[in-house]
């Protein structure tokens, strides 16, 4: 595409020497707008953080009008349990998470190359449409499927459903994680190691095992990346926990 | 640095805004004292609500499309110039081809999980600016209608599929001439 395209705007250009010469009087202004743009975005990206931080330290509680400093807000929250609930909860999530991500997530790149066009199509649509799924269905899907399973159980047994649904919600930005981090890697030691006969077990247990323990000096390697991402989307859920642990999540039966 | 708001949490930045669009000292009282009229309206309209959606999701765009810009060939766009081709030739010929494949995929990344937002229109909106996700809530939470929530439900993946249809045809058509790129 590139190519052919070069050569159409160098024609066009070629139709209209002066054009570039034009251009580039407009360097200032256009490089002044690329500028201002961002400065604008950044404000955009950051105010609601500058707004929300600034405010924890008001002392007036209930208008968002500034009444001088203050540090209680932080004791209140320190104090209160359930400021610290969600740490264990996120991390129980966090774990299995990161676990299931590892292997799924180099497996695209590193246990398909050499299965065949088919199959690693197949598995890269698989993949594709994996990261796909809203998270309103997620948790509805676990909301129904607890619900009315046919074993006793209740909905939420210390969170059992919220976790699966944000468990199964986080896997792929996760398995997004570890892959990024997992790409860094080149490729041609995989491709080695399947020429050489070696099959996909053989391959993950060599390859994606050790890389996912220790990629360079670090000792937890891609887990952690996907860990500490998994753990903050789990910290502050709320979708799956309204809807896994609100009405009708108690059977009546 | 556009990562950084990201590590906060999703709830406290739409609340944030919640501050930022609000009549007491945000951008509504602002607009206020500069106008001069009575009330001016920005929460629980359209306008926070897309305001929120476009905050939120920014980064969902922003990534597959650095990360196609990151990999293209600068040399392109340095030889677009030197055979003469102005910045606006040069953007529309070269890097907007190149860079169509990482749009298509920022924008499904977009499409497919704010179809089914829920929270910032319940906050911004007041619940007043109806998206698929509110739908499904009145079904599940107030109505307790499940079935017809269901029927939402699906009706939602089916979007999605069709999307996602659209998406692989989409790669695998410039497969031949387009290096892709897919998260």
């Amino acid at each position: 595409v590139t190519a052919p395209a070069v050569a159409q705007a160098a024609g066009r250009g070629a139709r209209r020497p002066a054009a570039r010469q034009r251009v580039d009087r407009w360097a200032g202004l256009v490089e002044g707008y690329f500028r201002f743009h961002a400065a604008l975005t950044y404000a955009f990206l950051f105010l609601p953080i500058i707004v929300v931080v600034v405010l924890a330290f008001n002392a007036r509680p209930r208008r968002p009008s500034w009444e001088g400093f203050s540090l209680r807000w932080f004791s209140i929250a320190l104090a209160t349990r359930s400021s610290a609930t969600p740490s264990p909860t996120a991390s129980w999530i966090a774990v299995p998470n990161a676990i299931l991500a590892t292997p799924s997530a180099p497996w695209p790149r590193s246990g398909s190359q050499r299965v065949g066009t088919r199959i690693a199509s197949r598995v890269r649509r698989a993949d594709l449409h994996e990261h796909h799924r809203p998270e309103i269905v997620i948790a509805l899907a676990t909301l129904v499927l607890f619900a009315t399973s046919s074993c006793d159980l209740p909905v939420d047994v210390r969170g059992s459903s919220s976790s699966s649904a944000a468990t199964d919600d986080h896997r792929p930005p996760t398995s997004v994680s570890i892959r990024a981090s997992s790409a860094a890697r080149p490729g041609a030691a995989c491709r080695g190691w399947t020429d050489a006969g070696r099959s996909s077990a053989d391959l993950f247990a060599t390859r994606g095992g050790p890389s996912a323990r220790s990629p360079g000096h670090s000792c937890c390697g891609d887990l952690s990346p996907g860990f500490l991402l998994s753990f903050t989307f789990s910290f502050d859920d709320f979708v799956i926990t309204t809807f896994v642990r609100g009405p009708g999540s108690r059977r009546s039966r | 640095l556009l990562v950084i708001p990201f590590w906060t949490s999703f709830l406290i930045r739409t609340y944030a805004w919640l501050l930022i669009l609000g009549p007491d000292a945000g951008l509504a009282g602002f607009l206020e004292s500069v106008t001069g009229t009575e009330q001016v309206q920005i929460l629980g309209t359209p306008v926070a609500v897309m305001i929120g959606l476009v905050y939120n999701y920014l980064p969902l765009m922003v990534f597959p499309l650095y990360v196609t810009l990151e990999r293209m060939d600068r040399t392109l766009v340095e030889a677009s110039k030197d055979l003469g081709a102005g910045r606006w030739g040069t953007f529309r010929q070269v890097t907007l081809p190149i860079a169509l494949p990482g749009l298509v995929t920022g924008s499904i990344l977009v499409f497919i999980p704010m179809m089914g937002e829920y929270v910032i229109p319940q906050i911004l909106g007041y619940g007043r600016t109806y998206l698929m996700g509110n739908a499904l809530v009145t079904d599940f939470l107030e109505a307790r209608n499940w079935p017809s929530g269901s029927a939402r439900a699906v009706f939602l993946i089916i979007i999605m599929i069709v999307t996602l249809a659209g998406y692989v045809w989409f790669l695998n058509r410039g497969r031949k001439t387009r290096e892709v790129s897919v998260l």
